[in-house]
């Protein structure tokens, strides 16, 4: 039992001390983070009704969601949350990922040019807020 | 078309050591755009079981992150991979291939001229 519950030792540990909550926050596995509340963090809720959207497709692009849904068995309103959860959903994941491995701006654009896609944006590596000096 | 990367051994490998820097960062850009990892059952099995359990970490932490799929050695792959290998006995490798032909994605790994052996329309990106 600790001593603060049978009057022995010190106070009661507050709510809000910073050192229990860092190590609670600590004890936390990377993987589990995002289930965790946080500090300062509104609940999430849920949208009380849906919102719709009208997005203007090209005829390839919409032969393309229709393939792909007809593929998958679903449908095309399927795919694109799927994309949608893919593009935004994932994001604060990787991110949290990039962060650990504390990656060099350098680095991330050589991969982007290896994979094929769109460097980072100024935007982009300030939301990351990785570090900023590159290598010498 | 979305990026993608198949992981072969020496990636897994580079990810949790990071002897380099070029796998986590294709990885996590890959990631970042949209993109997927496809990370065979048998190359993990294979770095898990020769790598420490401080590096470990590293790649669960790239297994959990959504976008990353393990693909299973199953029984219903083993006639196909058997197909692939012809002969050879390097199942991992038959199984990285087979990765890359379902997927239509490159494979990250430092043994490029060896798996292009089994199939010569697989990509490879190479390790430096």
């Amino acid at each position: 039992m600790p001593a603060w519950r049978d009057g022995t030792g010190p106070e009661k540990p507050s709510s809000n001390d910073h050192d229990g909550a860092r190590q609670e926050s600590d004890s936390v596995p990377l993987w589990l983070t995002h289930l965790q509340p946080r500090e300062g963090q509104k609940e999430i809720s849920t949208p009380s009704s849906d919102i719709t959207i009208t997005v203007k497709l090209d005829k390839a692009g919409y032969e393309a969601l229709y393939r792909k849904a007809r593929l998958t068995g679903t449908r095309v309103t399927d795919v694109i949350h799927a994309a949608l959860q893919r593009e935004v959903g994932n994001k604060p994941h990787v991110v949290t990922l990039m962060r650990r491995w504390n990656l060099h701006r350098e680095d991330l654009d050589t991969a982007a040019e290896s994979l094929g896609v769109d460097q980072l944006s100024e935007t982009e590596w300030d939301q990351l807020a990785i570090r900023r000096f590159r290598r010498h | 078309m979305l990026p993608g990367r198949v992981l072969d051994v020496s990636a897994l490998v580079d990810i949790a050591v990071a002897k380099t820097e070029y796998s986590r960062s294709v990885a996590a850009m890959c990631l970042f755009r949209g993109g997927g990892i496809c990370v065979p059952a048998t190359s993990l099995a294979a770095v898990l079981s020769i790598s420490p359990i401080s590096t470990q970490v590293e790649l669960f932490e790239l297994v959990t992150t959504p976008g990353v799929k393990i693909d299973d050695f199953t029984h219903g792959k083993v006639g196909d991979i058997a197909e692939i290998l012809d002969g050879s006995r390097d199942i991992t490798a038959g199984h990285v291939v087979w990765c890359a032909r379902a997927t239509k994605w490159p494979i990250l790994t430092d043994r490029g001229a060896e798996l292009v052996q089994y199939d010569q329309h697989i990509e490879i990106d190479p390790l430096p």
